[in-house]
């Protein structure tokens, strides 16, 4: 007991398998690897002779039939799809022959090949032993062993022979079908490659009717009446497996329509079920060669990836219905064909492969300018289909910005920077084909400043000035937020602003996330910031997209000197001088039951020097409290607004004890300094 | 002393002297200096030799010497230094082609020389000579191509590459043994990374200049890949080094080595060296030929349709090379310990998730299967037979690669392939005599290819191979009514059924029921299968007949017959599996003599397939609720049973009696037989840890890794054994089938592939570049001399 024997420890690795399997708790994959375990260990006993051929060959068929209702089921839960997800990926975007491939073995030919040659004699061998067994045991009849066998084995060989040549003069039919619908595809699609989804879209049951709102007007009522016929054939299958959700996982070329996808592990749940799912997919098959020939006509694939189909899904899910855009004439067909079965909001997509797209028309739209309108258009991006669903909601939810609209005027004083940023921005997204060439706009611009100056108010202005998209995102939600997806998180953004494009990509307080990189910083910080500079002007980043990446930062010494460069203009925007000044306290107080002089609000404005706007508007606030506290005697419950004085010079007096300006005289002379070095401006 | 004083002085004068020419003028033509490089270099070169041979020169008195030595080495060190300068100044004229080439082919061996020597006195100095040394011979390529030692350089960068590739791991290996990061020892490690860098630099680099040069650096070349990728993790050899260094090395090291196998991919000697099977490769090296051929899989896509075949072709002048795939799966047939302890790497990264290891099955099959999806028309045919010759070539875990990759291939590819696969196989499962392991592997793929097919190829299948007929009950035996559709199903169950029991009773009925057998057991096979797998369309009476026949089985054999006989055998766990299906209708008196019946054959020590299939049928004896007038007898004979088959030597027979009678245990209503069946003490606390779980062997890491290099042992000898045999066989049958041939017919044989495979490597060559002048006069000698020996031929000896 003390030391494990061999056989002790086989059979603990065993059991641990066996106990994998049996837990409940583990993965398709874990299963599989612990079937294979098994495998192994009853490959090893046989080597070592441990157990008979013929019960290692018994044991084996025992176990790789477990197996294989594991590796080759499609159902998302039980099964593995034969690791299609993972082929896939690693198969994307090679040249793809599969509809070619034609068998060169043949039940003649392959009788040829040593392999089986090898086999067929130990097979004879083997019948051979047994018979001569017999004859040993059996003492009766000694003369017809051996004969036998042979005559046995000649038989064979004539229906081989039979079955050949029929399955030679059935080749041709079978391929009639396939190459004649395959023509339509490569009509619309410039690849032939090009993957059918069978999607089988999960659309839930309250979505039927605004489904076929979309897709009649595409398909006409040839359709529409194929949509019912289908449901009322398709009901009896589906309605017993309402809430199975096993689908095809497979990427099919149209051309393997006839292909039939079966799920092992629920063939072997029910047999009802089972023949309820193949039976609709007979229907289907039929329908969609239908669909295929529509589809001519409107010159539109049928293709729609899994990621595609999320998209929809989630759009449903999270969107007023309402506001959702259609995607074009796009998967129409699939809804269409969806209608008629309901498989519940859970039903898993799957990956049919997302090859090369072709479809130009999927691409961006261009949306009006207006806050509204930023919902998405494209969900089905090529550029997203490598980023997690999940980040670009993120994205789309939290980042992109649905504030009221801001005006130039809006900002008081800055005028250099709001010129500069006129020319080099907002024309250039109103007018991008003059703007071409040298004119192109550049892809980041830097605003610096101390702190409440207005550069965040200057971000989004130029976002709804240009009519862009505007993200506007704090570096920290990008560093702390997603720690270890941050550089993720930054492609995921970059990918969807290229997608709204034009868009504008605020990032406030910029220098935390481009601060120089230097030895001692935390790995994923560093990889962020790679992300974002490879991403603002790397090898990725096409000279048309038309993304700007506004910074804006109140350290602009400790931005990284990469990032420096990328970030071509760097405006400074300095404390408001005493016009802007002015302005503020007369914007702000024109709002207000106050009565100022001209020669009052001057003497303010001079006395306010070295505030930044946010001081001036807080000091606006805080003199505005002055007639309140004014009202001593009077119990605050109880007056009217009427009996509040008006704001006047003493409250603003007063104020200025309390309120201090927050920029120190020295931090200025540190952003003079850096904009003299780096600055753009005066 | 006074030797060594002076040949200080002479480096300081000879460096005197190369300074001057350095200090003349801007570039200095090589003919004008020409008798200079190679007499200094020789100077250099010794130096460096009694430098490192002093240790052993001088023994005990070094410590008297040891600053004379470092003054000379240093003097020396000076003197290379300038020179290098100096030859890295030189133009050559290419006018004066001819001296200049040998000028410089004599310092670039000279060189070579003195890398070799200096190797292990100072690394710094050797990584800059062997800078230079391939500087110079890719300035002056045009020129030295053909007159370069390749084999040479080739061999000195290698082992370099090696020498610090290990190295790095020692150190790697002390610093975790050590288990603190001492500052030194990092920084050497560190700096032996950076070493072993250059050196994988300047190999590729060196390999991309001159690739058409090194058709006989090709094999070395193979192994050095090799050599690095099993020494390093997760390889079952690999140093123990931290997960750190291991990130360090792989980061620093091999990714500098990857360019590696692009630039060889197209090379036609290299692709040879790889998919060779003439040297059997040492067993620590088949986890890394496994590693180069996926990676190989994972490039060839993208390459053009010429490499590609390269490749996946089989060559058949040289009967030693084998097409892609089949080397795969030779490899791995000898990885079993890497996939069973399981070896970890990286998985498929999918958008957005985090990146997770998989086993090295897993990851073998999805490298395997994207290289399938990207084969072209012209190499399908041949990727099918591998996978055929994969599935019968006996190894379990590679057949169940090759069905996993079939599989997908029948999901990938077109409906109309799946089927003609399908039809194949059946029709060759048919064909084929006798039931046989082989046989029934193919069985397996075709269960599963059932499952894939579409509706109408399955209603094609059944009418092809229909149940009815008797000699398709060898093919349905191996198949799953589960896949077809519930008609059809039902149709086919039924078929089978009818057939099946038509046969099995006409073979009981008949004279000799033992010389048949085989018949019936074709018979009990196929009734077996429609119970397995379509039992529910079985109506009870059915099930009767069923029992009843296998009650007259009964009572035909002598269970003494069992032991000689495998068809006998083979018909008993047919009839127990049977009955184990249709348990619910066996009546008492059957079910003691099936007890008395079996109990007598574990007397007499039957094979253990027989002792499974007993308990396949003992583990459903519980759903029986047994009358009270049986039960004294059905329950001792119960208990008897499984008592002597937990207390089974091996393990997996215990095992699987463990799961049997949990089974029963956890069925049955008489629950007073249980403590009776676990009569002894470790039966017991067996049968408790089992049911808690618990109780297993611990194994530490490294013991594990013990045990599965031997398990890779064992499974190297077995192939050695295998392939002997297959030889010894092969010069069996042929010799008397050809009984004219000498038996130096293979002497002949490897004469001539050789002679095919150098005539290759001049084809090969040509393409590259153009050829020396001699080669035309060489050829027409050897047109001559192929003229003369075919002249020879023609006269019977």
């Amino acid at each position: 007991m003390e030391t494990a024997s061999p056989s002790d420890i086989h059979l603990s690795e065993w059991q641990k398998n066996f106990f994998a399997v049996t837990s409940g708790t583990c993965t398709p994959g874990q299963k599989a690897d612990a079937y294979r375990g098994q495998i192994l260990r009853i490959q090893y006993a046989w080597a070592n002779s441990e157990i008979s051929q013929v019960c290692a060959a018994s044991l084996f068929k025992r176990y790789s039939e477990k197996y294989s209702a594991i590796i080759d089921s499609d159902n998302t839960e039980t099964g593995l799809n034969n690791y299609a997800e993972n082929i896939l990926t690693l198969a994307q975007s090679q040249q793809n022959d599969s509809d070619k491939w034609q068998s060169a073995l043949t039940t003649s030919n392959v009788m040829e090949l040593e392999c089986v040659q090898e086999m067929m004699q130990a097979g004879k061998k083997f019948q051979r032993s047994l018979m001569a067994q017999a004859e040993k045991e059996v003492s009766a009849s000694v003369s017809s062993g051996l004969p036998k066998a042979a005559l046995c084995f000649d038989d064979g060989e004539s229906v081989l022979g039979a079955s050949s040549s029929n399955c030679a003069s059935q080749g041709p039919d079978i391929l009639v079908g396939p190459t004649s619908l395959k023509c339509h595809q490569n009509g619309t699609a410039s690849s032939t490659k090009v993957a059918v989804a069978h999607s089988f879209s999960s659309v839930p049951v309250n979505e039927v009717s605004d489904v076929g709102s979309h897709a009649t007007p595409l398909f006409g009522n040839g359709n529409s009446a194929c949509n019912s016929s289908l449901k009322l054939a398709s009901v009896s299958g589906w309605g017993q497996n309402s809430s199975s959700s096993a689908q095809s996982a497979f990427p099919t070329g149209v051309n393997n329509l006839g292909k039939r996808k079966t799920f092992f592990g629920c063939s072997e749940e029910s047999s009802n079920v089972a023949y309820g799912y193949k039976s609709s997919v007979n229907i289907e098959e039929k329908d969609f060669s239908g669909n295929g020939s529509k589809n001519n006509e409107n010159r539109t694939s049928g293709f729609k990836t899994a990621k595609e189909q999320l998209w929809v899904d989630q759009q449903k899910k999270y969107q007023n219905q309402s506001q959702r855009t259609t995607v074009s004439s796009y998967g129409g067909t699939k809804k269409s064909l969806g209608a008629g079965r309901s498989r519940g909001p859970f039903g898993k997509f799957i990956p049919p492969v997302p090859k090369q797209d072709g479809n130009e028309n999927l691409g961006v739209q261009r949306k009006p300018s207006g806050a509204e309108s930023t919902e998405l258009t494209c969900p089905t991006d090529e550029r997203l289909k490598n980023i997690e669903p999940k980040m670009i909601e993120l994205i789309m939810h939290e980042i992109m910005d649905r504030g009221p609209a801001v005006n130039w005027d809006d900002i008081a004083g800055v005028e250099f920077a709001k010129a500069t940023i006129k020319e080099i921005v907002v024309w250039p997204m109103l007018r991008p084909d003059i703007f071409v060439g040298l004119r192109g706009p550049p892809k980041g611009i830097l605003l610096f400043g101390p702190p409440g100056t207005g550069k965040t108010l200057i971000g989004k202005c130029i976002a709804c000035q240009s009519g862009a998209t505007f993200f506007s995102i704090s570096a920290s939600s990008l560093t702390s937020k997603w720690v270890g997806e941050g550089e993720k998180m930054v492609r995921a953004l970059f990918a969807v602003a290229r997608c709204h494009q034009p868009s504008v990509i605020f990032i406030d307080e910029i220098d935390s996330l481009l601060s120089q990189r230097g030895d001692g910083e935390h790995e994923s910080s560093r990889r962020i910031k790679t992300e974002f500079l490879v991403q603002l002007d790397g090898a990725t980043t096409s000279s048309e997209d038309r993304i700007l990446v506004v910074g804006a930062t109140n350290r602009p010494q400790e931005i990284d000197e990469a990032a420096r460069r990328r970030l071509v203009k760097r405006l400074y925007i300095p404390l408001p001088e005493a016009s802007a000044r002015r302005q503020i306290v007369s914007c702000l107080m024109s709002k207000e039951h106050c009565s100022l002089t001209e020669e009052e609000v001057e003497l303010i404005v001079k006395k306010s020097d070295g505030f930044s706007g946010a001081d001036m508007t807080q000091l606006c606030r805080e003199a505005s409290l002055g007639p309140i506290r004014s009202l001593q005697s009077v119990d605050i419950t109880t007056i009217t607004p009427e009996q509040v004085r008006p704001i006047v010079f003493q409250d603003f007096d007063n104020a200025l004890k309390t309120v201090r300006p927050s920029v120190s005289s020295k931090d200025l002379e540190l952003y003079e300094t850096w904009n003299q070095t780096f600055g753009c401006g005066r | 002393m006074d030797t060594s004083l002076t040949v200080v002085q002479l480096m300081e004068v000879l460096r005197g002297c190369v300074q001057h020419v350095c200090a003349m003028q801007e570039t200095v033509p090589l003919e004008h200096i020409h008798s200079l490089p190679s007499s200094v270099l020789h100077v250099i070169k010794n130096t460096f030799i009694y430098c490192r041979d002093s240790e052993s020169l001088y023994s005990d008195h070094l410590h008297l010497f040891a600053d004379l030595l470092q003054s000379l080495f240093k003097e020396t060190y000076a003197l290379q230094k300038q020179l290098m300068e100096l030859l890295d100044m030189t133009s050559v004229d290419s006018c004066a082609a001819e001296d200049s080439t040998a000028i410089i082919v004599s310092v670039i061996h000279t060189v070579l020389e003195i890398c070799s020597a200096i190797s292990i006195i100072d690394h710094a100095l050797h990584a800059n000579t062997w800078k230079f040394l391939i500087r110079q011979s890719t300035k002056h390529k045009s020129l030295i191509k053909n007159s370069l030692k390749h084999t040479a350089i080739l061999h000195g960068l290698c082992e370099g590459i090696l020498f610090s590739f290990q190295s790095c791991l020692l150190l790697a290996e002390q610093m975790k043994q050590s288990g603190t990061q001492e500052n030194v020892d990092y920084k050497v490690f560190q700096r032996t990374i950076k070493l072993s860098r250059f050196f994988a630099v300047s190999l590729v680099h060196y390999t991309k200049e001159f690739t058409p040069f090194l058709v006989e650096s090709c094999s070395q070349l193979h192994q050095t890949y090799l050599q690095i990728y099993s020494k390093f993790p997760p390889s079952l050899h690999a140093a123990v080094i931290s997960e750190a260094s291991r990130d360090e090395i792989a980061k620093g090291f091999l990714v500098a080595l990857d360019p590696l196998l692009p630039s060889l991919l197209s090379f036609g000697p290299f692709v040879e060296a790889v998919l060779s099977k003439a040297p059997v490769l040492s067993p620590e090296l088949h986890f890394a030929q496994c590693r180069l051929l996926l990676s190989v899989m994972d490039m060839l896509p993208s390459q053009p349709p010429e490499v590609q075949a390269l490749w996946n072709t089989e060559n058949h002048s040289l009967e030693d090379r084998v097409p892609l795939f089949t080397a795969l799966f030779l490899s791995l047939q000898q990885c079993s310990g890497e996939l069973s302890l399981p070896v970890l790497l990286p998985g498929v990264v999918a958008a957005g998730q985090a990146e997770h290891s998989v086993t090295l099955y897993h990851y073998v099959c999805i490298h395997l299967c994207a290289f399938v999806t990207s084969l072209s028309v012209s190499h399908f045919p041949l990727l099918e037979r591998s996978l055929l010759e994969a599935i019968l070539a006996s190894n379990m875990i590679i057949g169940l690669l090759a069905m996993d990759v079939w599989c997908f291939l029948a999901r990938y590819g077109t409906a109309d392939l799946c089927a003609h696969h399908a039809f194949t196989i059946a029709s060759l499962i048919r064909a084929c005599p006798g039931e046989h392991y082989r046989v029934s592997l193919l069985g397996i793929l075709l269960r599963r290819l059932l499952f894939l097919m579409a509706p109408d190829h399955q209603v094609e299948f059944v009418e092809r191979f229909p149940p009815k007929e008797m000699e398709n009950l060898v093919l349905w035996q191996h198949l799953s009514l589960k896949a077809l559709m519930a008609p059809l199903r039902k149709q086919v169950a039924h078929e089978l059924f009818v057939a099946g029991l038509a046969q099995g009773e006409e073979w009981l009925s008949g004279k000799r029921p033992l010389e048949e057998l085989p018949r019936g057991n074709a018979a009990l096979s196929a009734l077996l299968l429609v119970c397995q797998t379509a039992g529910e369309t079985l109506e009870v009476g059915q099930q009767t007949a069923l029992v009843r026949a296998a009650g007259r089985l009964l009572a035909v054999v002598n269970v003494t017959q069992v032991l000689s006989q495998p068809c006998l055998q083979q018909a008993f766990c047919s009839m127990f599996r049977l009955l184990e299906h249709c348990i619910q209708v066996v009546e008492s008196q059957m079910l003691i003599q099936v007890l008395i019946l079996q109990n007598s054959l574990l007397q007499l020590n039957p094979p253990d397939h027989v002792l499974l299939a007993i308990l396949d049928f003992l583990s459903s004896v519980g759903k029986l609720c047994i009358p009270p007038d049986f039960q004294v007898q059905v329950l001792s004979k119960l208990s008897c049973l499984f008592a002597s088959l937990l207390a089974s030597n091996s393990w997996l027979i215990h095992q699987h009696a463990l799961v049997a009678f949990v089974q029963f245990a956890e069925e049955t209503s008489h629950e007073d037989i249980i403590p009776q069946c676990l009569s002894s003490e470790e039966t017991k606390s067996k049968v408790v840890c089992f049911l808690s779980k618990g109780c297993r062997a611990e194994e530490v890491a490294e013991a594990r890794a013990e045990r599965m290099k031997e398990e890779n042992g064992l499974f190297h000898r077995l192939l050695v054994e295998a392939r002997a045999k297959r030889q010894g066989t092969a010069v069996l049958e042929s010799s008397p089938k050809r009984t004219c041939y000498s038996p130096s017919e293979r002497q002949y044989e490897s004469a001539i592939d050789g002679a095919a495979g150098a005539l290759e490597a001049v084809k090969l060559l040509l393409q590259k570049g153009p050829p020396p002048t001699w080669l035309a006069k060489k050829l027409e000698a050897l047109q001559a001399t192929l003229n003369s020996l075919k002249d020879s031929t023609r006269w019977p000896p």
